[in-house]
């Protein structure tokens, strides 16, 4: 309560969000599943409605109970439901955009840049034995902003390692600048990874510990290979390796040519954040929908409704892919799977997960949706000395919902120190 | 490849009501969850058929990655 008051002080005025992004993918997803339900709601009560087999016991038996009621009552019933969720999502909608909270954690100094890319320094603990602190190379995903690892006080799994003398740099990709539209994924390893490594361990005076998130963690598994000598450790949080295993929709994009939509007038060489954002609402496209119809119900002020809101303000604040890198990663390691098959490679040799050496940590969160279990089990599984945890969470509520700190943060904490 | 939505964590609790409209909420989630399920299981059905049509179809992503400069000049 005390923070949510903090905030609005500090946010008064600000304007309000358009988010959820795209609003019109998701007014329509929306829409067209009400008017689906609608359609289908006589073929399903007659046996004819084609559910997933997954469902179609769960199916039989809601359409048995549905006798007990009067036929002539569903179609009102059905469109006086539909009608109210709508509104209660939109409920939920308008509370999201105006809410108070904004992000006010300041980003720590850059020691390095090149092009977009920082490297920002969260330092070491004050007043302690600097000796002590270890060094450690964080790498976010490309596609999200990289203060997913820095969301707000209390949620920071930069800030509570800096606490207990790790000393964090953190990757911050930025947008890609002229330079970097013309980047593959391995252009970001040689050409940008690389050359932070070398800060990082000037920093450091030696070998440093690298852990990467998502397909940050794709990145710093190519970085490992390549630099073994120079890094102490590894971990690889949510990193999918197997692609062709219970992945959800980005897939789709291989059905599309992303070089048509960079080449329309106005575009700038990039795959466009809608565009992103479309291909990952497809893994549930009405998540939206059940989402912010639960916000709707909660307390503003309360610490759920700030942590939804601080969420739903970084997953809306994508940033665009260069087409090289998306083409690598949505033809090739989503359609080819060119990870498991051993064909992605990075400045011309393959990324074997078999060649790692160095002491790795893999993070595998039980109820990942976005990275199934068994993809990043994959990897795990093609690591030689790969040491595994799995965090009782989701992709993104393990790097800050209210479990992370047990869940990963003080377990990965206390794998970097073992000696 | 990394996600842009956000809180999968987090779901409605089922309603235990046994009124119509409790019924029709269940099956709106039902139709909901059917979207996603056949989402999640046609990817695989995707891949096979672009595989098939690769060698004729001038628009797979083989041919896309080997063809020449976009309409605007610009190298693919």
């Amino acid at each position: 309560m005390a923070e949510a008051a903090e905030h609005r002080k500090k946010t008064a005025g600000a304007p309000a969000r358009e988010g959820p992004r795209p609003f019109g993918f998701h007014v329509m997803a929306i829409t067209t599943t009400n008017f689906a339900a609608m359609a289908s709601l006589g073929p399903a009560r007659l046996g004819l409605f084609p559910w997933h087999d997954s469902l179609r016991e769960e199916a039989a038996a809601l359409m048995a109970e549905a006798d007990q009621y009067p036929s002539t009552d569903f179609g009102t019933t059905l469109a006086r439901v539909s009608a109210e969720r709508l509104e209660l999502w939109l409920k939920g909608v308008e509370a999201y955009r105006v809410h108070p909270y904004r992000r006010t954690l300041k980003d720590p100094p850059a020691v390095w840049r090149s092009g977009h890319t920082r490297l920002l320094d969260y330092g070491k603990r004050p007043k302690r034995a600097r000796a002590e602190d270890l060094t450690v190379l964080f790498i976010p995903s490309l596609v999200n902003p990289s203060y997913v690892l820095d969301l707000r006080e209390g949620r920071s799994g930069m800030r509570f390692l800096r606490e207990r003398g790790i000393r964090p740099l953190l990757i911050d990709w930025g947008a890609p600048a002229e330079q970097e539209c013309g980047f593959d994924l391995g252009d970001y390893v040689t050409k940008r990874l690389e050359p932070a490594l070398d800060k990082a361990i000037e920093m450091a005076g030696g070998p440093v510990a690298v852990v990467g998130y998502c397909m940050g963690g794709n990145l710093a598994l190519a970085l490992a290979q390549r630099r073994q000598k120079d890094i102490s450790r590894l971990a690889l949080l949510a990193t999918p390796w197997d692609f062709h295993l219970h992945m959800g929709a980005p897939p789709f994009s291989q059905s599309i040519r992303l070089d048509q939509f960079s080449s329309l007038p106005g575009g700038q060489g990039e795959v466009p954040v809608d565009l992103l954002q479309i291909f990952f609402a497809m893994l549930d496209p009405t998540l939206v929908e059940r989402k912010f119809r639960r916000f709707a119900t909660l307390d503003p002020e309360s610490d759920d409704a700030l942590n939804f809101v601080a969420v739903e303000d970084w997953a809306n604040d994508g940033m665009p892919l260069s087409m090289p890198a998306a083409t690598d990663c949505l033809y090739g390691w989503y359609g080819g799977n060119t990870t498991l098959k051993g064909e992605w490679t990075v400045a011309g040799d393959p990324v074997d997960p078999g060649a790692i050496r160095v002491p790795t940590l893999l993070a595998l969160p039980s109820r990942d949706r976005i990275v199934p279990h068994d993809s990043a089990a994959a990897l795990a599984n093609a690591i030689p000395k790969g040491h595994v945890i799995r965090p009782p969470s989701g992709h993104v509520g393990m790097m800050i919902g209210r479990r992370s700190q047990e869940g990963l943060w003080r377990p990965l904490e206390d794998w970097l120190k073992e000696t | 490849m990394p996600k842009q939505t956000s809180s999968f964590d987090q779901e409605p609790p089922e309603s235990e009501d046994n009124t119509l409209e409790a019924w029709t909420g269940r099956y709106l989630d039902l139709i909901q969850r059917n979207w996603t399920a056949w989402l999640e299981s046609t990817p695989a059905m995707f891949r096979a058929a672009l595989a098939a049509a690769e060698d004729s179809d001038h628009t797979s992503p083989e041919s896309v990655r080997e063809a020449g400069p976009d309409r605007h000049g610009r190298s693919r």
